[in-house]
């Protein structure tokens, strides 16, 4: 073997080298694969009561989304939570969904989950609220999401809807909303 | 002999170029998942939530609109048969709740008609009695009643009402009588 063949042999990448190399670039892909496709991981396909307002009622209350997001916190105060909120907002969209964004505080980190929920009323004529997504970013965490924690929510909605409406005997029947405005529709029990 | 041995494959060398591979799969695939990652949160963490809206002393946090049927079976339902089978309840649109009720006194039948407005009043819903008739004639002033005190009484159990739904805090803006409706709107003071 000749001196300049000798080079070309020392200046080649071990077998070793390469295998490392090809299996950090293989790694490299997969990962990129999985993050991408646990970004484009879908939220909860909750159906939304875009109806139209019942025909016959004999109670509507339409609150105003000020008012919501006046109360959000102090709302939630009360509810056991995963990690402590510092600040949150509701914004009302048509046919009974909300998009939320809440600020969180993780140690020295303040970061923003958002995410929507759909409100709907049940056949048993109570209020549910269904969660559709939460996102961290770009990152789906809906999962992350405590099964407890929605129906803690759902508990203490409907237990001050009883309480308001408890003198009068009327159920829930509808949910509606529009830009601004959350609509419940009540009818009395006969 | 030399060249021979450095181009030769042997088993062991294939099983380090394997766990090098893997080896660099992992510390890549780690890698590139924590920086994928951190750029999917990342704009969680450079978000900030809006403070919650400053409340208006003029706009409602609330409307509610109670249909003309719905009071009228309330206040069949509230009065005795007799009583019941006769009454009727109107709501006009000149700001007016017309209650009409007939029935027997010493084979005669009695139409009696009470007309009464509702407004807002330092934040209480009031009601006024504009008059009790019947026959053409005021009740009232034929028995001597006092009329703001009676209408006090039905203001403060009607109040109560609205304490009892709305919560504590809130705070009637106004009472607006439609075709077929009353329209309430309200606030809370928080």
């Amino acid at each position: 073997m000749t001196s300049r063949q000798d080079n070309i042999l020392l200046s080649l990448p071990s077998d070793r080298v390469l295998g490392c190399l090809l299996g950090g670039i293989l790694g490299m892909l997969l990962s990129c694969c999985l993050t991408v496709a646990l970004l484009l991981l879908p939220g909860d396909d909750v159906p939304i009561s875009g109806s139209p307002p019942p025909a016959e009622y004999d109670i509507e209350a339409i609150i105003e989304e000020d008012y919501v997001n006046r109360t959000f916190l102090e709302s939630t105060a009360s509810l056991p939570q995963p990690v402590p909120l510092t600040a949150g907002t509701l914004d009302v969209h048509p046919g009974g969904r909300a998009v939320f964004a809440v600020q969180s505080e993780i140690g020295p980190l303040h970061p923003v989950f958002e995410g929507s929920v759909v409100l709907r009323a049940t056949e048993a004529g109570e209020l549910e609220v269904v969660l559709s997504e939460v996102r961290v970013g770009r990152l789906p965490v809906t999962m992350l999401v405590p099964d407890h924690l929605l129906d803690d929510i759902n508990r203490d909605v409907n237990r001050q809807l009883k309480e308001r409406t408890g003198s009068t005997d009327v159920r829930l029947i509808a949910v509606t909303s529009d830009e601004t405005t959350l609509h419940f529709f009540l009818v009395s029990v006969p | 002999m030399a060249e021979g041995s450095s181009m030769e494959n042997r088993p062991g060398d294939a099983r380090r170029t394997v766990l090098m591979g893997c080896l660099g799969a992992m510390v890549m695939g780690m890698l590139s998942c924590c920086v994928l990652l951190g750029l999917a949160i990342a704009p969680a963490l450079d978000t900030t939530v809006p403070p919650p809206p400053i409340s208006d002393p003029v706009k409602p946090d609330i409307t509610i609109i109670v249909q003309e049927a719905y009071l009228d079976r309330m206040l069949t339902s509230a009065l005795p048969g007799p009583l019941a089978d006769g009454a009727s309840l109107d709501i006009r649109g000149d700001d007016r709740l017309v209650i009409s009720a007939s029935f027997d006194v010493l084979l005669t039948e009695l139409d009696v008609i009470i007309t009464l407005r509702m407004f807002a009043q330092g934040g209480e819903l009031q009601i006024g009695i504009e008059g009790i008739e019947t026959g053409g004639v005021d009740v009232l002033d034929l028995l001597q009643v006092d009329r703001e005190a009676l209408g006090q009484r039905m203001s403060d159990a009607i109040q109560g009402q609205v304490e009892a739904g709305l919560g504590q805090g809130a705070e009637v803006l106004g009472v607006r009588m439609e075709e077929n409706q009353i329209v309430i709107t309200a606030r809370w003071v928080l």
